[in-house]
């Protein structure tokens, strides 16, 4: 055991340390996680309210137990599916894993180690969903002291059982699929069912909530005592013994829930010892043709190009063949239309919130112009923020940041190059979004123009902001590719203003009288855009070479 | 020419790790800059080619200041890094077209070169691949080669010869000849005393951030008479 906790300490060191040790962290740097909680402060206060209303409803039905079954449901499912995506990158493709290796560790060592410094991860995602809802809970509730006594053992113990069940599902992948060691290739897959699921999760809740049958919910809701516990069924077979402990305050539920969760660390221990090194030893191989190139391929390969274009390629082939960025920066903006279009459809007529929406939109009014440049805003706005790609530009350098300073190009150019990228991705993921809208609803064409220049205007500023924002706060320091786009706050400083200002502009344009929409909406609105994209074009031009310099590695 | 000038650089406000450092290389010149670990040798190097900032002092580059005329001093270096885990997933021929790319390398004149340099080090093979696939000698191969594009003034390399394999040490070493012969000036740090022993004109120790003696070998020998260069190193380094 001793192992263990040595290997364990190391991990977590190793995962979680974010400094160089040779910087001085900037204040900056020091209060990111308090910006990181004001962030999200709306999110969870909203949430716990959102809970306390329902709670307001559910306790005279003597139904109050709904919420503590979905909150751990929700976890459960949570951590499950985070698991599927981090058990590969902590247990596999991590850099540690070849030193690992060639020390006398047995192979449960290593992963219940590795297990361990994924369940930290997730404490942090039982916080952030269990806060509002149990804070909801407690104040109106106001259960009893050993209520608190199982909450605290049961959340102890919520994130091993779905962990666990990633775990396993990934070591037999391994095992099972050859091609599944191939990094890149175990990434894309898990990548793109995760995306499919969601796709199809997202378009069968619109499907539920439309069709669901009322009268047998007024029923459950009708027979008391948290009954309605049994409406919904999640496939973590654990998830009802900690529901009823936590409901019912039941000893033998939470004996049964701990029993359970330990039988799954000890499979957990026997299928480590059978399967784990069958599949990590080699794992760091990767094929090669090593083929002389052909003539034609060379003479291909070794045309002249303008810098700024060639380093726009260069960062373009980075992000399509690293999987992660891929998935996280690429994938997500193609896939998005389809989604949206997807819950858009599926939601029309049935959905009031879509058909709300569409009753915004005055069709036959004569400043539908207008609207259609307001729409076009707010694609581009969206489109842009949710890419990442400019925000993440300099923090997916990491340790390679070095190269940018020190060869013949000012950083300026560099950025540029950067955001040529950027812009090229969220303009193809805002016309596929918006155009197919427009030809759905029989938008005239000259409306089109309107459209584009909005998405155009929107997204050259977008990306500039963005491009800023890293150059200013570049999260380098990381050992996961995933680390830059995934745990990065300049996500929350472009999404932010980018989710206001669309927002922002819809509610204006809507309190706006016709009169003025119709004559000087169009004019007023691109000229305001486009010195905004003047005033982020200048603003990175003051600021590229100062925060540049900055960056020492 | 290379003219560091009281150069130095604290890192957190605490660890100097280079403490007023001067030296001058000319042209025509290898200078080995030997010193254990730790002793400064790499924050040097990145504030010779850009990558960091001196806290005092200038560092010329045949004249450019790489502080207050950055772009055009770093038109005369080229810099092979300690770890040549660049652009993983860009192949060798994407990253040696990409590097003559920026530094603006006529296309007959980069077709040329990428054949000359891919016989050299053996990689005509390896091109078409992706440098993740490469060992770290094949990596380090790579980095040389997309410096040698461009045919800098200066080379810059921090440990170059780690990893190679003993024929493309040999090519290397014989180009660094070949280099200085034509005028130029190459600048690099290593562990190995036997290399600067062989190959440099100059060298410079370095330790705790302080050049403790800059000179040839035979100068340094003949101030410790009958020891081996191994010994007077530990010596100047305070390591005995």
């Amino acid at each position: 055991m001793s192992n263990f906790f040595a290997l364990l300490k190391v991990t977590y060191k190793n995962t979680y340390s974010f400094t160089d040790g040779k910087t001085k962290k900037s204040l900056l740097k020091k209060l990111s996680p308090l910006f990181i909680f004001l962030a999200v402060l709306p999110s969870i206060v909203s949430f716990g309210f959102l809970t306390k209303e329902a709670l307001v409803l559910l306790i005279p039905l003597q139904q109050e137990g709904i919420v503590l079954g979905l909150m751990v449901a929700v976890m459960s499912m949570i951590i499950f599916f985070f698991g599927i995506f981090l058990i590969p990158s902590i247990f596999y493709f991590s850099k540690d894993i070849d030193s690992l290796l060639s020390l006398p560790l047995k192979p449960e060592e290593i992963v219940l180690a590795k297990l361990g410094v994924a369940l930290v991860f997730e404490y942090i995602t039982v916080a952030f969903i269990g806060a509002p809802i149990l804070s909801a809970y407690i104040g109106l509730v106001q259960p009893s002291l050993w209520f608190y006594v199982i909450l605290i053992l049961c959340l102890a113990l919520i994130p091993i059982v779905p962990l666990v069940i990633a775990s396993l599902i990934v070591m037999l992948v391994m095992i099972g699929l050859p091609f599944a060691k191939n990094k890149d290739f175990f990434n894309y897959l898990s990548g793109f069912l995760v995306v499919g699921f969601a796709l199809l999760f997202n378009m069968s809740v619109t499907q539920m909530a439309s069709t669901m049958d009322q009268n047998a919910l007024i029923q459950l809701l009708q027979q008391g005592n948290n009954s309605l516990m049994n409406f919904y069924q999640v496939s973590i077979p654990t998830v009802p013994f900690a529901v009823k402990a936590l409901v019912s305050l039941s000893v033998v539920d939470l004996g049964i829930y701990g029993l359970l969760t330990f039988a799954f660390i000890a499979l957990f221990m026997v299928a480590a010892k059978t399967l784990y090194f069958r599949a990590v030893i080699g794992i760091t191989e990767t094929g090669a043709n090593r083929k002389t190139l052909s003539t034609k391929a060379y003479a291909s390969s070794t045309d002249l190009r303008n810098p700024i274009l060639s380093y726009a390629l260069k960062d373009l082939r980075l992000m399509v063949r690293t999987p992660i960025y891929f998935l996280n920066n690429i994938s997500t903006v193609l896939l998005m239309p389809l989604i949206l279009a997807g819950t858009f459809i599926t939601g029309l007529g049935s959905d009031p919130e879509i058909d709300a929406l569409l009753n915004m939109i005055p069709w036959d009014a004569p400043n539908l112009g207008f609207w259609m440049l307001v729409f076009g805003l707010a694609v581009g706005f969206f489109m842009s923020s949710v890419n990442l790609i400019t925000p993440t530009a300099i923090s997916r350098e990491g340790s390679q940041v070095w190269f940018m300073k020190m060869i013949p190009m000012s950083y300026y150019d560099q950025a540029l190059a950067k955001i040529l990228g950027g812009l090229l991705i969220s303009l193809l993921g805002a016309f596929a979004l918006a155009f197919p809208f427009a030809i759905f609803f029989n938008v005239p064409l000259v409306h089109y123009l309107t459209l584009s220049v909005g998405i155009i205007l929107s997204s050259i500023a977008m990306n500039y902001w963005g491009m800023l924002v890293d150059m200013l706060h570049p999260k380098l320091i990381w050992e996961q590719e995933a680390v830059p786009v995934k745990q990065n706050i300049n996500a929350l400083y472009t999404m932010g203003p980018a989710f206001g200002l669309g927002a922002g502009l819809f509610f204006l344009a809507a309190k706006l009288p016709l009169s003025i929409t119709t004559f000087w909406g169009i004019p007023v609105l691109s000229i305001l855009f486009l010195a905004l994209d003047f005033i982020t074009i200048y603003m990175l031009k003051k600021f590229a070479d100062s925060s540049m310099t900055a960056i020492e590695v | 020419m290379i003219e560091i000038k009281n150069v130095s650089k604290t890192y957190s406000g605490k660890v100097k790790a280079v403490k007023n450092l001067s030296m001058t290389i000319q042209e025509g010149e290898i200078i080995g800059f030997i010193g254990p670990n730790g002793a400064g040798k790499t924050s040097t190097i990145k504030m010779m080619t850009g990558i960091l900032s001196p806290d005092e002092g200038e560092i010329l580059l045949n004249g450019l200041n790489i502080v207050s005329n950055p772009l055009e001093a770093k038109k005369q270096f080229g810099y092979v890094a300690d770890n040549p885990d660049i652009f993983l997933r860009l192949k060798g021929i994407e990253y040696l077209n990409f590097m003559a790319d920026i530094y603006h390398v006529e296309v007959s004149l980069r077709r040329e070169r990428i054949e000359k340099y891919a016989k050299v080090f053996e990689m005509e093979k390896a091109l078409g691949d992706k440098i993740l696939s490469y060992s770290h000698g094949m990596r380090q191969k790579i980095n040389l080669m997309g410096v040698l594009i461009h045919e800098p003034k200066i080379w810059i390399l921090d440990e170059p010869l780690t990893g190679l394999d003993p024929q493309s040490a040999y090519a290397l070493k014989e180009l660094m000849r070949e280099q200085t012969s034509k005028g130029n000036t190459v600048f690099f740090s290593t562990h190995v005393l036997e290399v600067a022993e062989k190959l440099c004109s100059q060298i410079a120790l370095i330790n705790h951030g302080e050049i403790l003696f800059k000179g040839t070998l035979d100068e340094l020998k003949s101030k410790h008479p009958g020891e081996s260069l191994e010994s007077i190193f530990l010596k100047v380094t305070s390591h005995v």
